[in-house]
């Protein structure tokens, strides 16, 4: 079966989202934590060997690999009903249990050692695929392990499988919380590096937005990991909904990535869901047509990504998908977009051909919602570059002190000298200013001389 | 009138008028003028006659003009009353007059030139009214050369129906119609007897006369033609008060004479089952009519009778018989046979409506006679079988294939050709359902076709006064058979998966087996059509099918690929040149060797029997152009995104490296962008809220057989192909041409990325 995707999960973090993840997909598809498939769910049209495959006893299997260098999630995980689910050679947990210590330099060096052992994993995976579209990779790059290690898997994986798609799914710390974490910049700016160079697409989830969307939209003051992870697993699975429902479009990850990443570096996207509801808020239903739905996904209070609201600035987008789920008359969708255009309550780039597309997707017919119409937004849009403007000032911060740098040091990488860092935080600079001038109509000629 | 048939026959006209404008502005013309006058199109009585009387003072042979009219009214011409409009019409046009008069004296004048006959200013009135007539055939030909036929048949009606020896006129005696016309009896000078004694030979006359047979006083005279009225001679010397009193009662006998001979006549097997059985109920009248006259016999036996109580009595059977006579001269003039004479007899028993006598006794005859015809339609609309040896049931089995043969058409054919229905041949009465009628019984020879057995009983279907008798079966009949052909095929069949899965191939609904095909068949898609095997393709279709989530479909397996010799641009331009001055240049298949695989290939669908009723040829040529262009776009998709990946390697290039291709970058989204909101257009908001509307049609389905699915089948594939090729024909040279640019360019920037790869490296 073609368009398979094989999904990494790195480090504390990853490994959460992952598991929240494969639960929804599990419920969404009507297989039981078991890996067998529910009695009501044989006759489905849906894809699921996108995401599974199918063992010798018919179970379903996730294409899934989990790597860690500490136990404790990957033990909770195991501990939980849906232990049997995943195949327990996919999961690898680093013999020394010690975890790289939030330090990306002992992420990396140990993914370094652990290389052959973790690549005879992906490549055992990817050779039980037909044709293997792509990989998925969860992690978030403040910590070590997903940073470091993922950083390391990213380089090893875009050499090796130079064809294949790479998407990621990387948490950004919470900027407003003093994090426990003090290399965090470090941290994060070495694994940008590596995001701009080695992903193919990264969608940015950011810890900051999370948080407040929990606190505002959902009206949880303290939101915990779970709730947050619930979040992110939703907006996974909506995104890949019509690679596993395959309807007239966007039926491989290609097709449905091209439009959003006219050129190659520009690959980090923002996302937005609307409307977000949880387990323990059943009371706001609202009405919902699609022109809420689209125009609601337009507010950046809806985005999963905190950007500085800059008037002054030309922060346009460059393309948008919206993937909108339920019960949709196709004329609603194209008034809706004929309205968003007379508002112009999106800017597009000025040097392309640019427009809301959309993707109408099916829901999964055995989870009830409450909304009959709900959609999700993959945009764009050079405003992230503000996120990256912000890892760089803590990176400076941090830099001109020189502070924290002794772990750093310890590792073989940055023994000599710390070139890694300062050759970083160019490539860092460049995609800002690359996504600075993408807001311009002279972009396509911009830089030249 | 289908729109083929106007077009037809224009130009026939035209053709006949030498004219050399093409036929395509009339038809428009005919069209627009036709559906503006469709309410105005039943002319009313009054209209015609005054047209008639104008028409009538305007030529010169005003006799001559209204002795035709009334023959040709008389022998139930159907046309007759738009021909006289169109006389009338001619008439007030005096262009087309001269031009007529004109066309007519050349025609005269070179045909018949050995008798070299010219015309002057005085008799070209005439010569007009002879033009006419002539004009009178054409146009009727025209309009219906089935009419024309009937108006031209002399003799038996049909030279090819097995004819059984008539009795009656091998052996004229037999005939109870004046064999002998004179007495064989001694005669005595009557002029020597009283008048008193005189009365009782006259009765004696008279009864003899009245059963046929010739009196010694009143002589029946030789008839001037078959059918005509019988006369009689009386002696001189009949004491003139008798002979008025016998006059009066004489009609009776050429009443009788008639109606003997028209059973005699029409009882022979080439008249048609409706005439026999006509004649047979008549000659059960005539039978009571005898022993009407032995009782007569009996009594002026018995000497009570005298020709003032014989006219007396004569009186309810003088009434009746002259209807019955009136009945068969209407037959006889018009020759008439099955449909036909039962519609004459509708519009008799209508026309009796208050002489409940007589209107009684047309009723009598009517379902007599239309027995037979009612045993047809039972047959046909309870049993879909024609049993109809002279052809005179209003549906005709056109079978000129079997269904073994199957040739490619055939269910195509079959179901707009197979069985028709002869306008001519429906009786008055059954005009309101005739459609029905046909449906019914075609849809019954499907079923039976499908190897279902019919269960249905024959019921009798019997001519009624309130027509509601007759027309309520035949609607519960054609509910039965529609009900189960559509049970059968949206149960049986289940067409309804069938058109899903049709769906999900040619309206690429489910996009991961195309895109699991497109991968498979890459590189044998970009070949020339010389160098690709089709057995590989499909193979790789057949692999495609079972990868992709389609391996589901109970129908997968009646997929097929197809190169054909043309490409879509081509097949498009000649489908829209059909009818124009362009046609001939789309003649020939037009040049295949340079065409590329992608360009030439589409899938075929199998579809049995009796689905293919529905998706028949036209239909699935429809869904293919569709698929083609729908696949063309995918493919162009395809390729863009395969250049997308390639570039993804330029991430990793130093930055004043990468800036150089964001120029190629720009144009790549731009040719994306665009064919993806093409594809959008398409796939989303048109071919999907066409096909939600059309099956939600489909599973009301309630409504009955044709209208439900037939049509709307018709009407989804029309809709859809409407909207396509508006858009196509909006733009299809532009936009195809573009999506070609854009493969070219596509092909042209890949290389072009690969130089600057090359160039960096």
């Amino acid at each position: 079966m073609p368009c398979e995707m094989i999904t990494l999960q790195l480090g504390q973090c990853g490994n959460q989202i992952g598991f929240e993840f494969w639960k929804r997909l599990c419920a969404e598809h009507g297989i039981n934590p078991e890996g067998i498939l529910e009695d009501f769910a044989t006759e489905g049209v849906d894809r699921k060997d996108v995401f599974f495959y199918q063992a010798d006893d018919e179970h379903y299997i996730p294409r899934a690999v989990l790597l860690d260098l500490e136990p404790r999630v990957i033990n909770t995980i195991m501990n939980s009903p849906y232990s049997k689910l995943y195949n327990q050679e996919n999961v690898f947990l680093s013999k020394n249990g010690g975890g790289a210590g939030n330090n990306w330099a002992s992420g990396y060096s140990q993914g370094e050692k652990l290389n052959e052992e973790i690549f005879d994993i992906i490549d055992r995976e990817a050779d039980g695929s037909d044709s293997l579209e792509g990989f998925v990779l969860c992690h978030s790059i403040a910590g070590g392990t997903g940073s470091g290690m993922g950083s390391n898997i990213l380089e090893k994986l875009s050499d090796r499988f130079p064809k294949k798609l790479v998407q990621t799914y990387s948490v950004f710390p919470n900027q407003d919380e003093i994090s426990d974490v003090v290399v965090q910049p470090y941290n994060s700016l070495l694994t940008l590096k590596r995001l701009t160079k080695s992903a193919d697409s990264v969608v940015v989830l950011d810890n900051t937005a999370l948080n407040r969307i929990a606190a505002d939209r959902l009206r949880i003051q303290n939101p915990t990991f779970t709730q947050i992870n619930s979040l992110v697993s939703t907006i996974m699975s909506v995104s890949t909904t019509t690679l596993r429902y395959p309807s007239y479009m966007n039926n491989d990850l290609m097709g449905l990535l091209a439009p959003l990443i006219p050129t190659p570096r520009l690959h980090f996207l923002m996302t937005g869901y609307t409307p977000l509801s949880t387990d323990t808020d059943e009371v706001s239903v609202r009405k919902t047509t699609v022109l809420d739905v689209m125009r609601r996904l337009l507010q950046p209070k809806n985005m999963m990504v905190s950007t500085t609201q800059d008037r002054n600035s030309q922060h346009c987008f460059i393309s948008i998908l919206n993937i909108i789920q339920g019960e949709v008359d196709p004329t609603q969708v194209h008034k809706s977009l004929q309205r968003i255009r007379e508002r112009k309550l999106a800017q597009f780039i000025p040097w392309g051909p640019a427009s809301i597309q959309v993707a109408l997707s099916r829901k999964s017919p055995y989870i009830q919602t409450a909304h009959r119409v709900s959609g999700l937004m993959l945009a764009n849009h050079t405003n992230i570059s503000s996120l990256f403007e912000r890892a760089l000032q803590q990176y400076d911060k941090l830099r001109k002190r020189e502070a924290f740098l002794e772990q750093f040091r310890k590792e073989e990488m940055f023994k000599d000298n710390l070139n890694e860092l300062d050759d970083s935080r160019e490539v860092v600079q460049d995609l800002v200013d690359e996504y600075i001038a993408a807001t311009r109509a002279d972009y396509c000629n911009w830089g030249q001389t | 009138m289908s729109e083929f048939k106007l077009h037809h026959l224009v130009r026939e006209l035209l053709e006949l008028l030498r004219s050399k404008s093409t036929p395509e502005e009339y038809v428009e013309c005919l069209q627009k003028s036709i559906s503006a006058n469709k309410l105005g199109s039943s002319i009313s009585h009054i209209a015609i006659q005054s047209e008639v009387q104008n028409l009538a003072i305007k030529s010169l042979n005003q006799q001559a003009f209204l002795g035709k009219y009334e023959d040709l009214k008389q022998k139930n011409v159907d046309c007759l009353g738009s021909f006289v409009q169109l006389l009338h019409l001619i008439s007030q046009d005096v262009g087309v007059k001269d031009f007529l008069s004109r066309t007519v004296k050349s025609n005269t004048v070179s045909a018949e030139s050995c008798t070299k006959v010219m015309f002057t200013r005085d008799e070209l009135p005439q010569v007009k009214n002879r033009l006419k007539k002539a004009v009178t055939k054409k146009s009727i030909n025209i309009i219906d050369s089935n009419t024309s036929r009937l108006l031209n048949r002399s003799g038996p009606p049909m030279p090819s129906t097995p004819s059984v020896t008539s009795w009656v006129q091998r052996r004229p005696s037999m005939s109870w119609d004046f064999s002998t016309t004179s007495c064989l009896t001694v005669t005595t000078q009557i002029s020597s007897i009283p008048s008193t004694s005189q009365e009782s030979l006259l009765i004696e006359d008279l009864l003899n006369v009245l059963m046929g047979l010739p009196g010694c006083y009143i002589e029946p005279l030789e008839l001037k033609g078959p059918h005509d009225v019988r006369e009689f001679s009386i002696n001189e010397c009949v004491d003139p008060s008798l002979k008025e009193l016998v006059k009066q009662i004489l009609p009776l006998a050429s009443y009788y004479s008639i109606v003997q001979r028209f059973t005699e006549e029409k009882m022979r097997f080439e008249f048609g089952q409706v005439n026999n059985a006509l004649a047979e109920c008549m000659s059960a009248i005539i039978v009571e009519y005898t022993l009407f006259v032995t009782q007569l016999e009996t009594e002026s036996r018995s000497g009570n009778l005298n020709l003032h109580k014989m006219w007396y009595y004569i009186q309810s059977n003088m009434h009746s018989l002259s209807i019955v006579c009136d009945i068969a001269t209407r037959v006889n003039k018009s020759d008439a046979v099955g449909g036909k004479v039962l519609s004459l007899l509708h519009d008799q028993i209508s026309a009796y409506i208050g002489d409940y006598k007589a209107q009684d006794l047309c009723v009598h005859l009517m379902q007599a006679a239309s027995v037979p015809y009612m045993k047809m339609l039972g047959m046909w609309i309870y049993k879909g079988i024609i049993s109809d040896p002279i052809d005179e049931f209003l549906v005709e089995d056109q079978e000129v294939v079997q269904k073994e043969d199957m040739p490619v058409d055939y269910s195509a054919d079959y179901w707009d050709k197979k069985y028709i229905i002869r306008r001519e041949r429906i009786p008055k009465f059954l005009e309101p359902v005739a459609d029905i009628i046909l449906r019914a019984g075609k849809y019954l020879n499907v079923i039976r076709q499908c190897g279902r057995t019919l269960n249905h009983k024959v019921e009798t279907i019997e001519y009624k006064l309130e027509e509601r008798n007759y027309i309520e079966a035949i609607e519960n009949a054609y509910k039965y058979a529609s009900q189960t052909l559509l049970d059968l095929v949206m149960k049986d069949q289940d067409l309804l998966g069938r058109l899903k899965s049709v769906k999900h191939y040619f309206l690429l609904d489910q996009g991961n087996f195309i895109v699991t095909f497109l991968a498979l068949c890459e590189k044998e898609l970009s070949k020339n059509i010389n160098d690709v095997i089709q057995a590989r393709l499909d193979s790789l279709l057949d692999l495609a099918l079972r990868l992709s989530c389609s391996c589901s479909d109970p129908y997968k397996d009646d997929l097929r690929t197809e190169l054909l010799p043309y490409d879509l641009q081509f097949q498009m331009f000649k489908i829209l040149s059909i009818q124009t001055m362009a046609e001939p240049d789309y003649w020939s298949n037009g040049e295949c060797s340079n065409l590329s695989v992608i360009q030439t290939f589409t899938f075929s669908y199998e579809v049995r029997w009796p689905l293919s009723l529905i998706l028949n040829r036209k239909s699935l040529a429809c869904y293919q152009m569709i698929f083609r262009h729908l696949f063309y776009c995918k493919y162009v998709e395809r390729m863009i995104c395969q250049v997308w990946r390639s570039n993804k390697v330029t991430k990793k290039f130093p930055f004043h490296a990468a800036k150089q291709y964001r120029n190629a970058f720009a144009l790549r989204q731009r040719m994306l962008h665009c064919v993806q909101n093409l594809e959008y257009h398409m796939m989303v908001e048109v071919i999907e809220p066409h096909w939600c509307t059309f099956v939600q049609k489909i599973s009301k389905g309630d409504v009955g057989f044709q209208g439900d699915t037939h049509e709307y089948e018709g009407n989804n594939v029309q809709s859809f192909e409407d909207s396509i090729s508006k858009l196509d024909i909006e733009f299809t040279s532009a936009l195809m041409q573009l999506l070609d640019q854009i493969n070219d360019m596509n092909r042209g920037t890949s290389d072009y990325e690969r130089l600057f790869n090359l160039l960096y490296r």
